[in-house]
């Protein structure tokens, strides 16, 4: 064992002095904050090369762990499938993003947003906090608290916008909060995230929840109010549970978000509107309604 | 700087990358490894406790910058992990070397997510056993992999502890 002396516990002092200042800086002052964006930039920049080279392998872990509780009953197709999906792998995932991505841009033709698609190259380092890095960043004119969305629907916001990199705060992180309207009702109120797979509901009108006016299935979109960072009729998620609380006094409303969190690939962040396009004089007759979930809204 | 102090700043860099990628590409329930401490854990072991805890200090702070919770918890929650390794001193057996790891671990994690709850305005403790759990069980599966590599690269031959006492 190491001998602990005089000058160790002025060290350990040091060390929570320095941490002091440290957060005073952060708390304080925003030369952290920049610090922040050149580290997430230079993690961007290698992170896009680990991504690069571990891509076509990813897809083959995933295939595996989805068969795995199928395992008996598929031993052998499986077996005999492996050696076809290790050479089709890397063209069955550019023919996915290239699903995903059309669906991306059903999605932002439905609501007249302007978009730069980008791929998600890391998760957090901490299970503390949800967020994604993307590999664009300034450069392609994001920049923080920008509307990043999914194929399925909204999937949080930009914080931190390097030049080629940029961190987005999940919708599930529990820093992130979004006003919503719900359903047909069209009441409103404001999604928070909890940390874990679900949302949480609040600030719901307690009349209309005692009407049964929110209901279990009822789909949730952003409400887009003046001053919002999320424009308005952005898909959210599907309300999963309403309950009432033993002695009546409140309301637990558990949404279930669209997005799949766990298989983030291809996002949009939303960088404006699109410009709108003068119509020629000629009337033409209104379009069928469209069966994009943002046109529900 | 010496060449063992270069290797570890580049296997701690290649590490926080690697925590990014496990966490989006091979998840367990969400959460990822955090293989900072791993290699954080092998530089410790044998190392003079003031010099851990500074190279902890340091990765800590390197990966607070790259989270959202407040800078500088992460930062006191390795060096101080780091101080813990150092002053157990180095064990010639794996089980132990993994063992301390895993404690490590567990350790560097709860401090971290306590100093978080804590300290940061809107982090959630509801998450936090579940993530200290899942992140030191993941760890503990990769560390069996990692450990007998970092040692070769980034421990020191010989253990100053065994000058003392």
């Amino acid at each position: 064992m190491w001998r602990r002396t005089a000058r160790d516990r002025v060290f350990i002092g040091l060390l929570v002095l320095a941490t002091v200042v440290v957060l005073t800086l952060d708390f304080r002052t925003g030369v952290l904050q920049g610090l922040s964006g050149v580290a997430t930039q230079v993690a961007g920049v290698f992170q896009g090369g680990v991504r690069s080279f571990v891509r076509p392998f990813q897809n083959i872990f995933r295939t595996v762990g989805d068969l795995a509780s199928l395992r008996d009953a598929n031993r052998k197709l499986v077996e005999e499938n492996r050696r076809l999906r290790l050479e089709t792998e890397t063209f069955g995932d550019v023919a996915r993003e290239n699903v995903r991505i059309r669906t991306l841009l059903q999605l932002e033709e439905g609501s007249g947003l302007l978009a730069v698609h980008a791929e998600v190259i890391s998760s957090s380092l901490s299970g503390l906090e949800r967020s994604v890095i993307i590999d664009k960043g300034g450069n392609a004119r994001i920049t923080p608290d920008h509307a990043v969305l999914s194929p399925e629907g909204l999937a949080g916001r930009v914080i931190i916008a390097g030049s080629s990199s940029a961190k987005v705060l999940l919708l599930t992180d529990a820093q992130s909060a979004v006003g919503v309207r719900i359903g047909e009702s069209g009441e409103t109120g404001l999604v928070r995230g909890t940390g874990g797979r679900e949302l949480s509901l609040e600030l719901v009108s307690r009349s209309a929840l005692d009407q049964g006016a929110v209901k279990p299935g009822d789909v949730v979109v952003t409400s887009g109010y003046q001053g919002s960072i999320y424009p308005p009729g952005l898909p959210v998620g599907r309300i999963d549970h309403v309950t009432l609380a033993p002695r009546g006094t409140s309301y637990t409303i558990t949404v279930q978000p669209f997005v799949r969190f766990s298989a983030l690939d291809v996002v949009s962040v939303i960088i404006g509107r699109a410009p709108v396009i003068q119509a020629s004089p000629t009337p033409k007759p209104s379009p069928s309604p469209s069966s994009s979930p943002a046109a529900h809204q | 700087m010496t060449r063992r102090n270069v290797l570890f700043a580049i296997a701690a860099f290649v590490a926080l990358l690697a925590s990014g990628e496990l966490s989006l590409t091979l998840p367990i329930a969400g959460i990822g490894p955090d293989i900072a401490i791993i290699v954080l854990a092998a530089y410790a072991i044998g190392e003079r406790p003031r010099t851990a805890a500074t190279a902890g200090f340091v990765l800590g702070l390197a990966r607070d910058l790259l989270l959202t919770t407040p800078k500088g918890v992460g930062a006191l929650a390795y060096a101080l992990t780091a101080y813990g390794v150092a002053l157990l001193g180095m064990s010639r057996s794996a089980p132990a070397v993994i063992g301390t790891v895993v404690g490590a671990t567990l350790a560097s994690q709860l401090l971290f997510g306590i100093g978080a709850v804590l300290l940061g305005p809107q982090v959630d403790a509801s998450p936090l056993p579940r993530v200290v759990l899942i992140t030191t069980a993941y760890n503990a599966l990769v560390a069996p992999l990692l450990m007998p590599l970092l040692r070769r690269v980034i421990q020191p031959e010989s253990a100053p502890q065994a000058r003392d006492l």
